[in-house]
C-alpha cells in the first residue's frame, strides 16, 4: 500500500499557460447544477456584481472583494477567532456581533476557526485550479449535454478570467455557458462569444425606475446588450425572476413580453420562481435582509406569468413553482 | 391478524388498496409488539394474539432482533445444549412448524398464504459448540470481523426448477436419490423429505381453508376464493400450469424459504413469469391488468429481490412485457420493494426511464438500479465463461447469485476496513523501536489486512466444512443443480461454484482517517503522532481535543474530488482487492471483493474507538462504498457518483452507491432526464448498483421526530427498502444524516 500521488497530471496540461494561468476571485464552484443550463453542470460563481437586487440568495457574490461570513451553528465559543484578529471586528462580544465594516478579511479568524464557523467567501483561483474541478464530471457532461456555466455574481466584471475560462473549456470540447446579468460592456463580450454555447440573460424589470429601486442600477443598458445580441446568432435563454408584487403584474409581464416579441429572434424563456433559501447567508454576513416578508409564487401565478409569454408565440420552458 | 374485508366493489384496483391497507396494519400491529425493526421489512404477519410467545433471537441476516414465535410447536433437541443440529432433526422441527402453522387466506388477494414466525427463532443455540473454532476467535476479536460462521442462505436459488417440478416431483426425485445411494447421505434427505411433506400439508390446508371461506361469501369473491382452493389444492402435488398458479407456486417457495431462514429470491421474475404469461394470453385467458394484480399480490406477501431486465447468455435482451407489469405492480403498490431496474448497453433504455419515474413520482427508494454490464462482465474475473455469467440474478442487497449452482454467502462476511486501520494504529504506537509515520503504518495496514482476509477465509473454510451439519439450506437445497443428486447440502459441496463474498466496510471512516494523519501529522506538522495517538485513547477528550478533532474532520475529505482522501480511499480498495483474490481459500474456495456494510453500521460502530477522521468512539463507521455526509458543501451528487465509481473493487460483486435527492432537485420536466444521465454516468464510469432515495427533508425530519406522522413513509435504508417508521432511532438518524448532509 502506497501513499497516493499527491498531484496528478491535468487533462488540461496541453492548453497554453497564459490561459491556464489567469486568475478570477470566485465564491463557490459546484458541481452537479441541474438550474444553470441544460444537462449536468458544474458551476463556478464569480465573486462581484454591478447589481444589488433585493431578492439576491447569495448575497456574498454582490462585494467584489473577499468577505467573512460566520455560522452560529457551527460555533463552540472557543474564542481563537477573538484571540488573534487584528482589525477589531471581532470583539469580547464574540463573532455573532463582529463589526463588518472593519473587517479586512485577512482571513486570520477563518484560519483559526477548527469548526468552520467563520468562513471565506471568495479566494483566488487560476483556470487550471477550476478547469481541474471542472473535468471531474466531464463523464456526466457527455452523458447529459451538460457542462460548465460561467456565473455569479456578474462574471463580466472579470472579462479576462471569463475569457480564458471560456476559451479552455472551448478547447478541451466541453460546453460552456454565460450566466450575466446582462449589465457588461459589450465589447468585452464581444471577443468571448465564439467560446460560448450559451447565454443565460437575466431579466428583472422592464422599467428603468422600478429596475432601479429593486436592482440598484438602471435597466437601459441590460436592455440594449440584449438586443445586441439577439441580432447576432448566440444562443439565449432568457431568465425571468418572478418576484411577487415586484414583477408579476399584467402589465409588467405584458411588457417583457411584448419587448422579447419585437426582438429579430424568439428566444426560450425560463422563468424562475423566487425563494428565501438565502436568507441565512445575510445573517451570516451580518446584514439585513430585506425581503423576510417576501411570499414564493404558487403554481398558478408561475402558470399565469408563462401565459403571457405564450401568447406573443415565445416558448417557455421552464415555468414551475 | 386484521384483514381489510371489500366493503366496496370487488375490482383490482379497489383489491389493491384493501390489501395495501391491510399491510400497513399489519406492519403497526408488528411494529407494536415487536418495537422497532433495523432490517427488510418481511411481510411476515403476526400470529393470532393467543399463539404468541416473544424471544430474543438472531435474524437469518445475523443480527440480534426480538421476535415473536409460534406456541404449540414441538421442537426437538439432539444436543446437550439444547439445539437441534444436522439435516434430519432440522428438517421433523420444521415439518412440526409447518404443520403447526395457521393458514392465512385473504380474499382480497388472488394468491394464498402469509407466514407468521422466523424459524430461526426456534434455534435457541445458533453454532453446534462441538464445532469448535477458538483458534480462530482471537484474529476475529482483534480486528472486529463479520467471519459468516453460522450465516444462513445469502445465495440464489431456481424458481424454475420448482416451477418445472412441482412439490410432488421434487419429492419424488428426493426419494429416488435416497433410495438409489443407500444409507450414504439418508439423515440428509430425511430432512429434504420432512420439508417437502411439511410444505404439501399446509399447502393442503390453506386450499380447504379457501374453500371453506367461500362458502360464506357470494359473488366474485366467492369465484376468488373456489379459484384460490382450486389453485392450491392442485399445488399440493402438480407443477403450475397458469400464471396464477406460478405466481402462487413461487408465493409458497418464498414464504417457506422466508420462514426457514430469511432465505429466497425472486431473482429474475419477468423471464421466469414470461411462459406462463404468453400461454394464458395466447389462450385468451388472461390480461395485463388480471396479471399485475397477480404480480402485486406476490409483491405484497414478499419483499424479496428481483431484476427486470437483462441479458440472456448470448447477450441478448430479455426485457419482455412481464418486466413493465412488475414495474407498474409496484409503482401501484407503494410499499417496501427490492425491485432492482437493470441498465445496461444491450437493455431496453425504456425500462431506466420507467425505473426513474416511478422512482421520481413515488419517493419510496424504488426501484434500485443494476449496472449491470459491470456486474456480468467483471465476474468472468473469478475464472467463469461470460455466458455463465450472464445468467446472475439480482437476488439481495447488493448481490447476485447465479441461480440454483452457487454458493456465495453473500452479504454475511464483512471487514471493518477502518478497524484493521485502528489494530495497525495501535501496532505502530506500541511499537516504538522506529519513529511513526505514514511509512510505517501504511505497511502495518496492509500486514493486518492481510491477516483479517486470511483469518476470515479459514473460517469461511470452516463455515463450509460443518454447517450442513448445524443448519442446512434444506430449503434452499430443493432449487438447486446438486444437492438432491449429489446428497450433499449447498453450503458443502452440493452446488457447482463456490464464489464467497466478502465485503469491505468503513471505507470513508478508513480513507479519511489515513488523508488526515498524512496531512495533518506527517505533512504539515500541525500535530504529533504523539497527540494523535492520545487524542484516539481519549476518545478526543484530551487537551484542545475538540479541535484537533475538528481539524482532522475538515480536511478534504473522499467523494471531494482529486483529494488526497480520494487518493486513499482507491488506495484501500486496491490493496483490499489484490489481498481477497490473490489465493483462494485453504480448501480453494474463491472469495470475491465487494464494498458494504448493509445494517452493521451502527453495530461496527460500536466497538471501535475514535478515529482519526473525527469520528468519536462508538460513533457509526462510514455506509459502504460511500464518502461521508458532508463531504462536500455542495454535496454534489456527481461528486457522489464519481467517488464510489472510482472504489469499485471490479470482479462482479457490488459496490454500491447510496444517493439521497432532494424533491427540489427533481421538480422540473428534465429532472427524469438528469436522474437517467446521473445513473448512466455512474455505470459507465464502472458502477455496479444504485440505491436512491428522493424524499423531502422536511418530511423525514417530522417523521424522525414523531414517526406516527408517516406512517406510509417507504425509504431505501441501505440495500433495503423499509417503512421509515419501523426503524429504531438510531437507524433513522443515519437516513436523517445522509438526507441532511450532516453528520
Amino acid at each position: 500500500m502506497r501513499r497516493p500521488q499527491r498531484t496528478k497530471p491535468s487533462a488540461a496540461a496541453s492548453l497554453p499557460r497564459k490561459l491556464l494561468s489567469k486568475e478570477g476571485l470566485i465564491f463557490d464552484l459546484q458541481r452537479a447544477s441541474t438550474h444553470d443550463g441544460p444537462g449536468l453542470r458544474t458551476t463556478v460563481f464569480c465573486k462581484g456584481c454591478p447589481l444589488q437586487c433585493l431578492w439576491c440568495h447569495n448575497p456574498e457574490s454582490i462585494s467584489p472583494h473577499p468577505e467573512v461570513l460566520y455560522t452560529a451553528a457551527r460555533c463552540r465559543g472557543c474564542g481563537r477567532c477573538l484571540a488573534v484578529c487584528r482589525s477589531g471586528a471581532i470583539g469580547e462580544d464574540g463573532p455573532a456581533h463582529r463589526r463588518q465594516h472593519l473587517c479586512t478579511a485577512c482571513g486570520a479568524c477563518t484560519e483559526a476557526c477548527a469548526g468552520g464557523a467563520l468562513y471565506s467567501a471568495g479566494r483566488t483561483v487560476t483556470v487550471a485550479e477550476i478547469l481541474d474541478q471542472a473535468l471531474l464530471d466531464a463523464r456526466f457532461y457527455a452523458q447529459s449535454g451538460g457542462g460548465v456555466t460561467i456565473s455569479g455574481g456578474e462574471p463580466m466584471l472579470q472579462p479576462s478570467f471569463t475569457a480564458a475560462l471560456a476559451e479552455s473549456l472551448h478547447r478541451l470540447g466541453i460546453s460552456a455557458a454565460l450566466d450575466t446579468s446582462g449589465l457588461f460592456s459589450y465589447a468585452a463580450l464581444e471577443p468571448i462569444l465564439p467560446f460560448l454555447d450559451l447565454i443565460l440573460f437575466d431579466l428583472k424589470h422592464m422599467h428603468w425606475e422600478t429596475h432601479q429601486r429593486l436592482t440598484g442600477v438602471s435597466n437601459e443598458r441590460i436592455l440594449m446588450n440584449l438586443e445586441e445580441l439577439a441580432n447576432g446568432d448566440a444562443e439565449i435563454l432568457i431568465r425571468i425572476p418572478v418576484i411577487p408584487g415586484c414583477n408579476d403584474d399584467d402589465e409588467h409581464l405584458y411588457t417583457a413580453a411584448s419587448f422579447l416579441a419585437s426582438l429579430p429572434r424568439k428566444l426560450t424563456i425560463e422563468l424562475l420562481p423566487y425563494h428565501g433559501l438565502g436568507a441565512g447567508k445575510y445573517r451570516e454576513l451580518g446584514q439585513d435582509y430585506s425581503m423576510m416578508e417576501q411570499t414564493a409564487p404558487d403554481q398558478e401565478s408561475m402558470d399565469r406569468a408563462a401565459a403571457w409569454f405564450r401568447q406573443q408565440d415565445l416558448p417557455v420552458r421552464r415555468a414551475r413553482a | 391478524m386484521s384483514i381489510t374485508r371489500a366493503q366496496t366493489p370487488y375490482d383490482f384496483e379497489r383489491r389493491i388498496e384493501a390489501l395495501r391497507r391491510t399491510k400497513e396494519a399489519q406492519t403497526q400491529e408488528k411494529h407494536r409488539v415487536i418495537g422497532s425493526m433495523d432490517h427488510d421489512d418481511w411481510a411476515l404477519i403476526l400470529p393470532p394474539e393467543e399463539r404468541r410467545e416473544m424471544v430474543e433471537t438472531i435474524s437469518g441476516s445475523g443480527m440480534p432482533i426480538k421476535d415473536v414465535r409460534l406456541t404449540g410447536v414441538t421442537i426437538e433437541s439432539n444436543h446437550p445444549s439444547g439445539g437441534f443440529f444436522g439435516p434430519s432433526i432440522t428438517g421433523r422441527n420444521f415439518r412440526s412448524l409447518l404443520e403447526a402453522h395457521p393458514t392465512y387466506v385473504d380474499p382480497m388477494s388472488s394468491l394464498a398464504g402469509g407466514y407468521m414466525v422466523n424459524f430461526g427463532s426456534y434455534r435457541d443455540v445458533g453454532w453446534n459448540p462441538d464445532f469448535n473454532y477458538d483458534h480462530l476467535r482471537p484474529d476475529q476479536e482483534r480486528y472486529q470481523l463479520l467471519p459468516g460462521i453460522g450465516a444462513t442462505q445469502h445465495f440464489c436459488q431456481d424458481l424454475g426448477i420448482g416451477l418445472r417440478k412441482g412439490w410432488q416431483g421434487i419429492l419424488d426425485e428426493i426419494r429416488q436419490y435416497r433410495d438409489w445411494r443407500g444409507d450414504t447421505a439418508r439423515d440428509f434427505y430425511d430432512g429434504l423429505e420432512h420439508v417437502v411433506v411439511g410444505i404439501q400439508d399446509w399447502i393442503r390446508r390453506t386450499a380447504e381453508d379457501a374453500k371453506l371461506q367461500a362458502q360464506t361469501c357470494s359473488g366474485a369473491q366467492r369465484e376468488n376464493l373456489e379459484a384460490m382452493a382450486k389453485i392450491n389444492a392442485s399445488l399440493v402435488t402438480g407443477a403450475p400450469q397458469t400464471f396464477r398458479e406460478a405466481c402462487q407456486w413461487i408465493l409458497w417457495f418464498q414464504i417457506i424459504s422466508r420462514m426457514y431462514n430469511g432465505s429466497g429470491s425472486l431473482g429474475r421474475l419477468d423471464d421466469l413469469l414470461l411462459p406462463f404469461y404468453e400461454k394464458d394470453k395466447a389462450q385468451g385467458l388472461l390480461d395485463d391488468e388480471e396479471a399485475s394484480f397477480h404480480i402485486a399480490c406476490l409483491l405484497l406477501r414478499d419483499t424479496a429481490y428481483l431484476q427486470v431486465g437483462g441479458v440472456d447468455p448470448q447477450g441478448r435482451d430479455t426485457t419482455n412485457p412481464v418486466s413493465y407489469l412488475i414495474l407498474e405492480a409496484v409503482h401501484q403498490l407503494k410499499i417496501p420493494s427490492n425491485l432492482g431496474v437493470s441498465v445496461g448497453e444491450a437493455i431496453d433504455p425504456g425500462l431506466l426511464r420507467r425505473g426513474a419515474e416511478i422512482m421520481v413520482e413515488d419517493r419510496t427508494g424504488i426501484p434500485k438500479f443494476l449496472g449491470h454490464d459491470h456486474c456480468i462482465e467483471e465476474y468472468t474475473k473469478n475464472g467463469h465463461p461470460i455466458e455463465l455469467t450472464r445468467q446472475r440474478a439480482y437476488s439481495g442487497c447488493h448481490w447476485y447469485g447465479l441461480p440454483g449452482r452457487e454458493y456465495t454467502m453473500m452479504d454475511t462476511v464483512k471487514i471493518n476496513l477502518a478497524a484493521v486501520l485502528d489494530v495497525a494504529l495501535q501496532d505502530m504506537f506500541e511499537n516504538p523501536d522506529q519513529p511513526p509515520g505514514m511509512d510505517r503504518l501504511l505497511p502495518l495496514y496492509e500486514t493486518h489486512l492481510q491477516r483479517a482476509v486470511e483469518t476470515i477465509a479459514k473460517g469461511l473454510d470452516f463455515h463450509c466444512r460443518h454447517m450442513q451439519d448445524v443448519f442446512p439450506e434444506l430449503v434452499m437445497d430443493l432449487l438447486c443443480y446438486g444437492p438432491i443428486e449429489k446428497g450433499m447440502d449447498a453450503s458443502y459441496y452440493g452446488v457447482e461454484f463456490y464464489n464467497l463474498c466478502l465485503d469491505g466496510a468503513g471505507l470513508a471512516t478508513a480513507a479519511d482517517s489515513l488523508a488526515a494523519l498524512d496531512q495533518l501529522v506527517e505533512t504539515e506538522g500541525r500535530y504529533t503522532w504523539q497527540e494523535i495517538q492520545e487524542q484516539l485513547a481519549n476518545n478526543w477528550d484530551g487537551e484542545d481535543g475538540e479541535e484537533i478533532r475538528q481539524r482532522m474532520a475538515g480536511i478534504d475529505r473522499f467523494g471531494s474530488g482529486g483529494s488526497l482522501a480520494d487518493g486513499y480511499a482507491e488506495e484501500i480498495v486496491r490493496t483490499f482487492t489484490r489481498l481477497v483474490k490473490e489465493k483462494p481459500t485453504p480448501d480453494g474456495r474463491s472469495m470475491v471483493p465487494g464494498l458494504f456494510s448493509w445494517a452493521n453500521t451502527i453495530p461496527m460502530g460500536r466497538q471501535l474507538r475514535a478515529t482519526p477522521n473525527g469520528r468519536r468512539d462508538g460513533e457509526p463507521i462510514s455506509h459502504g462504498a460511500n464518502p461521508d455526509p458532508g463531504f462536500r458543501r455542495d454535496n454534489a451528487a456527481t461528486a457522489l457518483a464519481a467517488a464510489v465509481a472510482a472504489v469499485q473493487p471490479g470482479f462482479g460483486n457490488a459496490a454500491p452507491l447510496q444517493i439521497e435527492l432532494d424533491p427540489s432537485q427533481v421538480s422540473d420536466d428534465d429532472s427524469v432526464d438528469r436522474i437517467v444521465d446521473l445513473i448512466n454516468a455512474h455505470f459507465s464510469l464502472g458502477g455496479t448498483q444504485i440505491n436512491m432515495n428522493v424524499v423531502d427533508k422536511e418530511k423525514v425530519l417530522e417523521a424522525h421526530a414523531d414517526p406516527a406522522k408517516h406512517l406510509d413513509l417507504v425509504v431505501r435504508v441501505t440495500g433495503f427498502s423499509a417503512y421509515f417508521a419501523s426503524l429504531s432511532p438510531e437507524f433513522r438518524q443515519l437516513v436523517v444524516d445522509r438526507i441532511v448532509g450532516l453528520k
